[in-house]
């Protein structure tokens, strides 16, 4: 009977540890391969590990590989990403919070409605806005810009962020609000004083979850992009279907991990309020 | 001049009428009590005084005032909740502040304040405390508190004991009385617990689906149940109601009750009344009696009663309960502590005739 | 000023709800008129009858899209549901590390899919990847070449999928798995029921809900489901492994055929509609009724 079971759990962390290799072996692959030189890729195994470290991939990959015409790695567009995140996430996570109070402790007749029309826009898929967005950039001269890219990260991401701080500040006591109400308190210093100090949990999410949104979009960023302000996502494909000279497998690599490397070591850092972000984006919407 | 004067007050969602033609008026220093059960608009009433839910018609005046479209924060009023309602980051001290705060009152003043009230409410040790840190009974204090600084015309209190366990519960009843007599303060107070209403109250408003069935104070309440629903509300055990019949004889009335395998039940009310032939009798537990030889009667229970089957007997300590039934309905008489009755015995009782209510099978009301 | 004190939540919301009006449902209305026309690289407003439609369904590649959407979003959902709710009850064992063990199942989530493309592409390639790999340990004759075989190139592009987001239901279900009342398993394995009858019998039925919304999602996901295509095979070999998306998107930017690239957009938010509208109105119905 002990014995049986003792069997029973090395299978079971067999199984579990397999799995963990599986998912490892890419980024493992990616890292390797990233640190090889072209001549050792050539020769040697998919799995070794590289025989003599170079970290001119990375060199290459940050600063001269070309993406399509453009020579210069991953870096301008790497910047592209970061000046067009920081403000798209910062503003919809504003908007979002705001939206959700509302909805969360100002009912009024319709707002139950509205919000419904909220939920759906975050299922719709963005084919279906492509065209009208595109053509509506241009008529506000933001096409391929910055700002374009920041505008639609906003406009489909308020969405998301509506409904996290709805359902945040939905569980808390409409008598908070009310005995505010009753100390003379408005709108804003309501939010400002009471609820403001008590969502940073749900800030967390949310700003996580529009970062990791934002920098790995790439429809968005296609679509909208110039050739200045293409995000990294864009930028990182061009390198690796770059036809131009001999296919340098060790410096697509190296531009992967680099393109992956912030939302990496967000999950890292705040894997928590990631995994809450992705549940509570899924379950409820 | 009254503090509080509802008039004509409409609320309604759409086609969902949720308050029918309140009116309601108290003076400086009442206690006011709207009690109910669940879902009869009492707390609706009271949000709608606090200005919290508009109304759909009728008027508010508060001081002589018409606040009916007034905001909360301009009507002079503080709020204490059932949850309490403190804001979470904010310290004891902060909550208690927060609205002088607000309304640009300054510093000294502010610290002046919070002072006298928390050497009133015994909370200076907490100040610095937030709420999370708090018992059930603390937060309580300093729901108070934050209502106290206030010093506003008008109190209202909405379940503020319903959260407390039933120890602390009876403990912070006596002291919102205390407070209601040191600081001659006016109070709205919602409660669905009937011992609340009659123990703090000046004026109990007794509600039910958004009508009010009967507004007096504690005793008329008590005394004189305005129908069947409030006779039945108030009070614990509930008072007897028992189904009748009535004859008036000779200057006197006879009432007869049916009883299990014995001949009705008669006892005569020495009063000529004008009710009709079916009759619902209310009495109270404690107002029927043992008529055994050593008991002493009231003297308007001498003889109103016979013998009954007694079906259950529960020692309550003080007092000792027995259970028998009348007219197809239980009746619960409150006897002496020592009395000797016996479950499955017949045992003479007696009832308390000037004590007694007459109601009207068909809709309840009062006859008498 | 009373007025403005009223109405400042409405206020609040009222930008929102214009972007919203604007920018998703009158773009929405944009596309499915321009479906009903006969645009091509510009945009006319005549309407023109469902010609794009039938003009759609007749495509060959449209059919191979629609084809490979099944094939794809099949597999997908369910390898990575069987993946996922194997890997939460074996996690739910009371596992050493298990924090360690999450934290590596979930981490390919957090990756942009364009990386997740680019690194498969490498492993998957034929002449250097897992096949050379394999052949160099003396297997001379082992082939994995789905990558450039058409017929097979789409079953590469579901390991990747399922390499990106099992980890994720794994995660849905662990959280199920966890908010089952521990009373009621104490209740069962008092009764003697072996531990596989109690997730058999108990567990798993009482997650029904967790399921339903793996599902949703998952199948969002698939027909959805553009970067790691574009990434991983660009639609080829030729356009084997077209999805709709990237047809959507080959129509739209390079064949210029914006009355195709329409009408398949329409087409594919009507198969999310059909699957997302139940399941949203029987969340939201509960909740409006509190």
């Amino acid at each position: 009977m002990t014995s049986n079971t003792t069997i029973l759990r090395w299978g079971l962390y067999g199984i579990l540890i397999l799995f963990a290799l599986f998912y490892l072996l890419p980024l493992f692959v990616m890292l390797t391969t990233s640190l090889k030189s072209l001549e050792e890729i050539r020769t040697g195994s998919l799995l070794a590990l590289p025989r003599g470290l170079t970290f001119q991939p990375w060199i290459e990959a940050w600063s001269s590989a070309c993406a399509g015409t453009q020579c210069e790695g991953l870096r301008p567009f790497f910047w592209n990403s970061v000046l067009m995140a920081v403000p798209a996430v910062m503003i919809s996570t504003i908007v979002g919070a705001l939206n959700g109070y509302v909805f969360a402790q100002w009912r009024f007749p319709g707002a139950n409605l509205f919000f419904a029309a909220i939920l759906f826009g975050c299922f719709i898929p963005f084919q279906v806005v492509l065209m009208p967005m595109a053509r509506m950039l241009g008529l506000m001269g933001l096409a391929g810009t910055i700002p374009g890219l920041i505008f639609v990260h906003v406009i489909y991401g308020i969405g998301f962020t509506t409904l996290f701080f709805r359902n945040y500040y939905v569980t808390i006591p409409q008598e908070l609000v009310r005995a505010a109400k009753v100390d003379g308190a408005g709108f804003f210093r309501i939010f400002w004083s009471i609820f403001l100090p008590i969502s940073l949990p749900i800030i967390t999410v949310s700003v996580i979850w529009q970062f990791t949104q934002i920098w790995n979009d790439f429809l968005f960023g296609v679509s909208f992009s110039g050739p200045g302000s293409q995000p990294v996502t864009v930028a990182l494909n061009n390198i690796v279907n770059s036809t131009t000279g001999v296919k340098a497998y060790n410096v697509d690599m190296a531009a992967a991990i680099i393109a992956a490397l912030p939302t990496l070591l967000v999950y890292v850092v705040a894997g928590k309020y990631f995994i809450r972000g992705l549940t509570a984006g899924s379950v409820k919407g | 001049m009254p503090i509080l004067e509802i008039d004509h007050l409409q609320k309604s969602y759409g086609e969902t009428h949720i308050l029918h033609d309140i009116n309601i008026s108290i003076e400086e220093g009442d206690f006011l009590v709207l009690v109910g059960p669940s879902g009869c608009g009492k707390s609706t009433l009271l949000n709608c005084i606090a200005g919290l839910e508009p109304i759909t018609g009728g008027t508010i005046r508060i001081a002589d005032r018409d606040v009916t479209g007034v905001s909360p924060k301009d009507r002079d009023i503080a709020m204490v909740f059932q949850s309490y309602a403190l804001y979470p980051t904010m310290s004891v001290a902060k909550n208690i502040t927060f609205g002088m705060q607000v309304r640009g009152v300054d510093k000294a003043t502010q610290d002046r304040k919070l002072k006298e009230v928390a050497g009133q409410l015994q909370i200076e040790q907490l100040l610095h405390r937030k709420p999370g840190q708090l018992s059930g009974g603390q937060r309580q204090r300093v729901a108070m508190g934050r209502a106290l600084v206030r010093d506003p015309k008008l109190f209202l209190f909405d379940e503020p004991l319903s959260n407390l366990d039933a120890k602390l519960r009876v403990s912070m009843r006596t002291e919102i009385k205390k407070l209601h007599q040191d600081l001659n303060a006016s109070i709205v107070y919602v409660t669905h617990d009937q011992i609340e209403a009659m123990t703090l109250a000046t004026k109990i408003v007794v509600m039910k689906a958004g009508v009010i069935q009967q507004i007096g104070t504690p005793a008329e309440i008590y005394n004189r149940p305005a129908n069947m629903f409030v006779a039945d509300f108030m009070g614990s055990p509930a008072m007897n109601l028992i189904p009748a019949r009535a004859r008036p004889q000779d200057g006197v009335t006879r009432i007869e009750i049916d009883r299990d395998g014995a001949e009705p039940l008669v006892i005569t009310d020495p009063v000529a009344r004008d009710l009709p032939a079916e009759i619902v009798l209310g009495v109270r537990p404690e107002d029927i009696h043992e008529a055994t030889g050593q008991a002493h009667l009231p003297e308007n229970a001498q003889g109103a009663g016979g013998d009954v089957m007694i079906d259950v007997v529960e020692p309550a300590g003080a007092d000792t309960f027995a259970v028998t039934h009348l007219g197809g309905k239980p009746v619960t008489a409150r006897l002496r502590a020592e009395s000797a009755v016996v479950a499955k015995t017949r045992f003479p009782l007696a009832f308390d005739l000037s004590k007694v209510s007459y109601f009207s099978p068909q809709d309840g009301s009062r006859l008498n | 000023m009373e007025w403005l004190e009223r109405n400042v939540p409405k206020l609040v919301l009222a930008p929102s709800f214009v972007a919203i009006l604007i920018f998703v449902y009158g773009f929405i209305a944009w596309t499915a008129w321009v479906s009903l026309t006969r645009s091509k690289l510009m945009p006319r407003y005549e309407l023109d009858g469902f010609g794009q439609y039938t003009r759609l369904f007749a495509s060959p590649r449209w059919d191979v899209a629609m084809n490979n959407l099944y094939i794809f979003g099949a597999l997908f959902i369910i390898i990575s549901m069987l993946i996922g709710l194997m890997l939460a009850i074996f996690l739910d064992q009371k596992i050493r590390a298990e924090g360690v063990l999450r934290t590596i199942y979930l981490y390919p989530m957090a990756l942009s899919l364009i990386v997740t493309g680019t690194a498969w592409k490498w492993i998957l390639n034929p002449g250097l990847g897992i096949q050379e790999m394999v052949r160099g340990w003396g297997f001379e004759s082992f082939a994995f070449d789905w990558l450039i075989r058409p017929e097979m190139a789409i079953y590469t592009i579901v390991i990747a999928a399922v390499w990106q987001a099992s980890g994720f239901v794994m995660a849905l279900f662990l959280a199920g798995l966890r908010s089952v009342d521990t009373e009621i398993i104490r209740a069962a394995q008092v009764d003697g029921i072996p531990t596989r009858r109690i997730y058999s019998a108990i567990i798993i039925p009482t997650m029904a809900p967790i399921f339903l919304s793996a599902f949703i999602v998952l199948a969002h996901l698939a027909i959805k489901a553009f970067d790691l295509v574009i990434a991983l095979t660009n639609g080829g070999p030729g356009y084997a492994t077209d999805l709709p998306a990237t047809y959507m998107y080959a129509m739209a930017f390079s064949r210029g055929d914006l009355g195709q690239a329409a009408a398949s957009a329409m087409i594919m938010m009507m198969v999310i509609f059909a699957i997302v509208v139940p399941y949203l109105y029987s969340e939201l119905r509960p909740r409006r009724d509190q």
